[in-house]
């Protein structure tokens, strides 16, 4: 396979342009298709019975009364599963040595958190389905709990798993320089403990799956609400021992992921031999309530960090430890996510010492999974919130300080000391670009205004860095992962020159269908309208290491596209040049025109290409060239690719109750090429929606019994529209040197850089104060605490003096 | 489960007088079907009361008459006028939008949530409920009618018809404050309603103040009241006020707010509503 560097003169009428959402007049029309909406003939129904114990083992469970209902097919416990199903597979192992803590789907022996599946069963209906549940009699015979981090590094803890010394799944720790030196002669040092509590991408369409096994043919189909449909159908095999090739996954529309769906869950594997046992399709869909305990959790972090500084604000230093909350089982990704924050917790700072640890703790709450922004939220929150404490320390300013500890763009590739190499930025231009814009809205004013009125009003900074396209799949196995991260794509006009565009990577709402369509139409030289985008099964669609996650959709399958794109041109040409006796060279394509360049008259359409490649070849066809328009490209990238942004927030807090209200944010921000501003726009605003509901108001709360007592939306509280301020984004464009059409992935920037975010702007209100936000969500009585603690120190300090 | 749809208040208390004891009143169902889909109630009979019109009347001529079908959302709109804006607060409060276009006010009192938004606004009117039955009708006060978290004394063959309130005179003023995280959508971790009358000499003459979300339901703070009471708005008054609106009251601790965040937080929402109250009452 040769590789075609892209000519000169390739058509850009669509890249760039903020062209509508293809994918949402259906959507919005209520004919989208979800998992839900899929009836197989024959199909039965699922549902799963969970364990309201924390830990516990599991004496005896009796399904004989629930068999019994009629309209029962089938109840399965942990023992049937086990006899026809493999533990759930786990694909990241960064630590290493590190404990692999597996379960099967449903519990075998003993249960290590409420809501772990228990027993399943399978009726003619959901209704009849549930009624059978509250037929199982499980007795339990409770353990000891472990029910937060203290509780699980307590010297005396009860483990959750009797042979391992203690709860520690594992700890890896990366130094670079000389950090003890670093510390011992630096002016300053700040230091801070930080907590981010337990939350999830809560997808509104909660998961999904239907599973047809064929005992005819012993192939297995499955409709699945998943990110990652070839990862779920490698997994599928490995735990069910089933031939990948017999194997299909085809992924309906998904409402909502973020990477909650990219993980791969035990309920995939118990309808699957709910299926093989009944011999009829199954469908297990999670409800509301399921989905609080049943899907992967994540943010549950501490973070021990110290930065060290000398007088002038440059950092020297950044040592600490990142504590994973785990659950009482690994996911999918284990301790991916809390290894992430290491990864990123210098940021887009120049830190030539360090010493970073990670550090997995299991404790009996659910599995930790995958959500967007996969740890480098919580690596945000160390370096943003450590530099705006320095700031406060050495009495500069927090722009200043930041402008100072940044690579220059000269100085790309930067080495950021552990993992990655951030491959360019013109980060002080993005800086500046952010502190312009406040300027111009005029928050400054609005702030004086708000003071002198007597109201407490801030402005919090968060200058943070996505490293996206996940990624070069040598490096990423010599990490620790299990799986590929290169992205492969098949391109192919018809007989009548339109085209059709299969990718592996999945859309659930960020519009991938749309900018792929884009790329395809510019990289060919053809009209947008001629493209057909056709993803989410496995049996058509080409094979994407990892799946729809790692921001990588936009970079990776977008440099595919480019890369086939370039060839098929090519081949469109040659053909063409051809039908019209011209030399290739001589030749261009624009708006599915090809013509002789400086002879417009001279020309032929697609169509005819595509007849000449499919059906009528004599005289018309190249001698030696292949019949049909089809190109397939696999890109795996040389490196990644990182984005960046400086977003700021203009917010108030009410000192009585310790609310807060957002009054405006705005982002300045670098993903490279833009193929569709419109999109990238609505990706930061998603995102960042989410991070300020992560940051205000979503906690997944677990009591000392490690019970869950917030697994509703009366408890949990989402972000509404009431919540989000107004957002204003402001694009500057720095290619990805190492992605053809130098695109970055901008899926994770708005949940990366709003948590601490909201932490500045609270410490900026209450300046007077001295207010440091450490733990997130920052709710009102958290707040209030901080407040009072804090005029209590001044009132003190004060009567000290006196 | 039998459903029972009426479009008449006879109908309805028929279906009481005989099926009562296992019926649960309907209305919006904004409580309701939710209770039921957790599996929190399991009535034998639902009786759907939504079509019956002669429950959805407003009267604002003299004293209020409310009809239980009346929604937060007829009541947000500020319909009773500018007596009564801590009724319109805490009905543009309830819910969201959705929720507020079909959750009526019946539904609301006859739920009996420790946090119910309309609750203390209508105790600082003095508000009663007029209940029926087959076998009569009785009017009681709402603060007599409200027992504990989620009891009322409703009979089971009774249905709340009317809410009723006089008519606020000259030199009141009134508002509903209300903290929580979210500003909809939320279930409230305090909410405070206040109503004050001034004479001309700026003297307040009467004062009611309810709380919401600090006990097992909303009640009275009859100790700020009558320290509000007998003398200008002056900031000793209101500062006993302020630290008598916890007396008798034990705020609970649960997963929104402890108690603690709301021993602080109430005696400042006081002096705010204070302020407004009197600030709309002209003085």
């Amino acid at each position: 396979m040769t590789i075609v560097e892209p000519p000169v003169t390739t058509q850009t009428r669509y890249t760039g342009t903020p062209v509508r959402r293809t994918e949402d007049p259906r959507l919005l029309a209520g004919r989208g298709e979800y998992v839900d909406d899929v009836t197989v003939p024959k199909m039965i129904e699922a549902a799963v019975l969970r364990s309201p114990e924390a830990h516990a083992r599991i004496l005896s469970i009796d399904t004989s009364a629930a068999r019994a209902l009629p309209g029962v097919f089938d109840v399965i416990t942990g023992a049937d599963l086990a006899a026809v199903a493999g533990q759930q597979p786990v694909i990241w192992f960064p630590i290493p040595d590190q404990r692999i803590a597996k379960t099967h789907a449903l519990a075998t022996d003993r249960v290590r958190w409420v809501g772990q599946a228990v027993a399943a069963v399978v009726a003619v209906d959901r209704y009849v389905a549930e009624d059978a549940l509250e037929l199982i009699d499980v007795e339990y015979e409770p353990l000891p709990v472990v029910a937060d981090l203290d509780a699980a590094l307590a010297p005396d803890a009860p483990k959750l798993y009797d042979d391992w010394p203690d709860n520690v799944s594992g700890s890896l720790t990366y130094t670079f320089g000389e950090p003890d030196e670093a510390f011992a002669a630096a002016d300053v040092v700040v230091k801070e403990s930080f907590n981010h509590g337990r939350a999830f991408g809560c997808p509104l369409e909660p998961r999904g799956a239907i599973v047809d096994w064929d005992a005819f043919s012993d192939t297995i189909d499955v409709w699945l609400s998943t990110q990652a449909p070839n990862l779920a159908r490698d997994l599928l095999s490995e735990v069910l021992g089933v031939p990948v090739h017999k194997i299909r996954v085809r992924t309906p529309n998904l409402g909502g992921g973020f990477g909650n769906k990219f993980d791969f869950y035990g309920e995939e594997v118990i309808a699957a031999v709910l299926s093989r046992r009944t011999g009829r399709p199954v469908k297990l869909i999670e409800d509301r309530r399921d989905s609080f305990f049943a899907t992967s959790h994540s943010r549950d972090q501490r973070l021990d960090f110290e930065m060290a500084l000398t007088n002038d604000g440059t950092i020297v230093g950044l040592r600490g430890i990142s504590y994973g909350v785990l659950g009482g089982a690994l996911g999918t990704v284990g301790s991916g996510p809390p290894w992430a924050s290491v990864l990123t917790c210098m940021g887009p700072y120049k830190i030539p010492n360090l010493d970073v640890t990670v550090k997995a703790v299991m404790t009996n709450r659910s599995p930790y999974g995958s959500y967007r922004g996969w740890g480098v939220p919580k690596g945000n929150i160390v370096h943003e919130r450590l530099i705006e404490i320095a700031a406060r320390e050495l009495g500069m300013d927090r722009a200043e300080i930041r402008r100072k500890n940044f690579p220059a763009p000269e100085e790309f590739p930067h080495f950021s000391g552990v993992a990655f190499t951030y491959d360019s930025g013109r980060y002080a231009d993005c800086l500046d670009l952010a502190m312009s814009k406040i300027e111009e809205l005029g928050w400054r004013e609005r702030q004086a205004q708000a003071r002198a009125e007597g109201r407490s009003v801030g402005i919090g900074y968060s200058f943070h860095v996505e490293p996206s396209a996940y990624g070069p799949s040598r490096i990423l196995n010599l990490v620790g992962l299990a799986h590929s991260g290169f992205d492969e794509v098949t391109l192919r006009m018809d007989s009548i020159g339109k085209v059709t565009v299969y990718s592996g990577q999945i859309n659930m709402g960020q519009g991938t269908h749309t900018i792929y369509a884009q790329l395809a139409a510019d990289s060919l030289g053809v009209p947008m309208d001629d493209i057909v985008v056709v993803t989410g099964d496995t049996d058509s669609c080409p094979y994407t290491g990892y799946g729809t996650g790692g921001s990588r959709a936009a970079p990776l399958g977008g440099a595919a596209i480019i890369r086939a794109g370039e060839r098929l041109r090519a081949k469109l040409l040659r053909i063409g040049a051809q039908l019209l006796e011209a030399s290739p060279d001589d030749m261009e394509i624009v708006d599915g025109v090809l013509s002789v360049r400086g002879a417009p008259g001279r020309s032929v359409t697609t169509r005819e290409i595509g007849d000449a490649a499919y059906r009528r070849l004599l005289d018309r066809l190249p001698e030696g060239e292949m019949p049909t328009l089809e190109e397939v490209d696999v890109f795996d990238p040389p490196n990644m690719a990182t984005s960046y942004g400086c977003t700021a927030l203009l917010a108030e807090v009410d000192r009585e109750t310790g609310m807060v209200s957002l009054i405006d944010c705005l982002q300045a921000h670098d993903c490279g090429t833009v193929i569709n501003p419109m999109l990238v726009d609505g990706q930061l605003a998603g995102g960042l929606a989410q991070a300020l509901g992560g940051a205000l108001l979503e906690e997944l709360i677990y009591d000392d019994e490690g019970q869950l007592r917030t697994a509703s939306f009366m408890d949990y509280l989402l972000p509404t529209a009431m919540e989000i301020p107004p957002f204003h984004f402001y694009h500057q464009e720095t290619p990805a040197p190492d992605i053809p059409g130098g695109i970055k992935g901008v899926g994770e920037a708005g949940t990366i850089a709003g948590v601490s975010l909201v932490g500045s702007a609270i410490d900026d209100a209450l300046s007077d104060l001295g207010v440091t936000v450490t733990r997130f969500p920052v709710t009102p009585p958290r707040l209030l605490d901080l407040i009072r603690a804090a005029q209590i120190s001044a009132s003190q300090a004060k009567e000290g003096s006196a | 489960m039998e459903l029972h749809a009426v479009d008449s208040l006879d109908a309805a208390l028929d279906v009481l007088a005989t099926r009562g004891e296992r019926c649960q009143v309907l209305a919006g169902g904004t409580d309701v079907m939710v209770q039921l889909a957790r599996g929190e109630i399991t009535p034998a009979a639902l009786l759907h009361v939504e079509r019956i019109e002669a429950l959805r009347g407003i009267e604002v001529d003299g004293p209020i008459t409310l009809g239980a079908l009346v929604t937060h959302r007829e009541l947000a709109k500020g319909v009773l006028g500018d007596g009564f804006r801590s009724v319109a607060e805490s009905a543009a409060t309830v819910g969201g939008r959705q929720t507020q276009v079909v959750g009526t006010i019946g539904g609301n009192v006859c739920n009996a949530s420790p946090a119910a938004d309309t609750v203390p606004a209508l105790l600082v009117h003095d508000a009663t409920v007029t209940l029926r039955s087959s076998a009569g009708s009785r009017t009681v006060p709402l603060s007599a009618f409200l027992v504990g978290r989620r009891a009322t004394t409703r009979a089971p063959d009774e249905l709340l018809t009317a809410i009723g309130m006089p008519a606020t005179g000259e030199g009141s003023g009134d508002v509903y404050l209300k903290v929580g995280r979210r500003s909809a959508m939320e279930v409230a971790i305090v909410g405070l309603a206040m109503r004050l009358r001034f004479d001309e000499a700026g003297t307040v003459t009467e004062a009611r103040v309810a709380l919401a979300s600090v006990g097992p339901r909303p009640q009275r703070a009859t100790g700020a009241e009558a320290a509000l009471v007998g003398g200008p708005l002056e900031p000793d008054r209101v500062d006993a006020a302020a630290s008598a609106v916890l007396d008798g009251v034990e705020p609970v601790d649960d997963l929104r707010a402890t108690a603690a965040y709301r021993r602080r937080v109430v005696p400042g929402l006081l002096r705010r509503a204070a302020g407004i109250c009197a600030q709309r009452a002209g003085r």
